[in-house]
């Protein structure tokens, strides 16, 4: 059985340090899906504990027919679709607003590995570029990219988060990877 | 393949998903087609460019701001299993105990007022029949008669002892 639905189980059981570690481990993975999924930080974190409170509320029912994490993300997902859906935010196009925190986020997302002042511009640019191009792509495409490319699962995975089948994942993929990449082009790194 | 199905399973050749001969084709169509090279080549850097999109870390009061909030719902579970405490089994015996003393005191507290009373209005009852029976002059005014139940078993009866008790009574004086 996956370690983390053991844990789950526990805490169904009453061990609630068996919680709080699962909510140690995750709590930055489905923080970073949600602010790139919706591209706003302030937003993620409501939705990251509103993630971590439904499990907490469903942990009586809970049965590990799937991985833990595929369950929690699954939360995560709907909650962003029911937060679009409800119209109370929009997914940004346009990075740069002064009003924005998220400029100084994206400079300590820069890597530190010291690059010149006009390397680091363009990394921050570049990395603004890439922001707006994931958030440009239609949610069913977006969903997608980001589960694999930052979460790192896999098309099964995705498939039980999405509700779908891994033939449907990999269509979408293929069809949001074009896209940026035609968005990307004239900024794509060479090997 | 053609050079459609080459682009198809692009990603799934640069994540090691495909079978050793896929992908041993996969290699020999990029071997001699420029155009799919190229793709691929795009393909990769279009990967890795995503990278550059860092993680973020929640905000100093994230954790703090959620475990309160844990905190009062399981202070609202409290709240509402008290509420919703169901009282009929523990509390069955004692209630029901208490529930016939009670009544059993009140029934010890009003029956006897009520016999009483009852009493009281036979007595009086009967404290009228014997002056009347003692007052021929009531007896043979058939009007009074009337308006008593002397033909009732109970009243003919205590008319009866009481002529038993005193001979002379009814025979005028």
């Amino acid at each position: 059985m996956d370690p983390d639905a053991q844990r789950m189980l526990q805490f169904q059981n009453g061990d609630r340090a068996a919680f709080e570690d699962l909510f140690e481990k995750y709590h930055r993975p489905i923080l970073n899906f949600c602010f790139r999924f919706l591209g706003n930080s302030h937003e993620a974190e409501d939705i990251t504990q509103d993630t971590f409170i439904q499990a907490y509320l469903a942990a009586f029912r809970y049965q590990p027919l799937t991985k833990f994490s595929t369950w929690l993300y699954t939360i995560a997902k709907n909650l962003c679709l029911n937060r679009l859906r409800e119209g109370r935010m929009e997914v940004s196009l346009q990075f740069s607003d002064p009003m924005n925190e998220e400029e100084s986020l994206l400079e300590e997302q820069i890597e530190s590995h010291h690059p010149s002042p006009d390397q680091q511009l363009e990394e921050k640019e570049l990395a603004e570029i890439v922001q707006e191009a994931i958030r440009s792509l239609p949610a069913t495409l977006r969903l997608p990219l980001i589960l694999q490319r930052y979460q790192e699962l896999s098309y099964e995975e995705i498939a039980q988060v999405m509700g779908c089948s891994v033939t449907a994942v990999k269509l979408r993929l293929h069809r949001a990877k074009g896209l940026l990449a035609q968005r990307l082009a004239p900024y794509l790194e060479r090997e | 393949m053609d050079c459609h199905d080459i682009r198809k399973n692009l990603s799934d050749f640069l994540e090691s998903e495909l079978t050793q001969e896929q992908s041993a084709e996969i290699r020999t169509h990029l071997a001699s087609c420029r155009p799919c090279t190229q793709e691929m080549k795009r393909h990769l850097a279009t990967w890795k460019t995503l990278g550059k999109w860092k993680e973020i870390e929640p905000s100093p009061h994230f954790k703090q701001r959620f475990w309160s909030k844990i905190a009062e719902i399981e202070n609202q579970k409290r709240s509402k299993a008290w509420l919703h405490w169901d009282w009929r089994p523990a509390w069955r015996i004692p209630l029901g105990s208490a529930a016939a003393v009670l009544l059993v005191t009140l029934t010890w507290f009003l029956w006897p007022s009520a016999e009483r009373e009852r009493q009281v209005a036979q007595s009086d009852k009967n404290n009228s029949l014997v002056e009347l029976v003692t007052s021929l002059d009531l007896i043979e005014d058939k009007e009074v008669l009337a308006e008593m139940d002397l033909l009732q078993d109970e009243s003919f009866d205590l008319l009866l002892s009481l002529e038993e008790s005193n001979p002379t009574l009814g025979r005028g004086g």
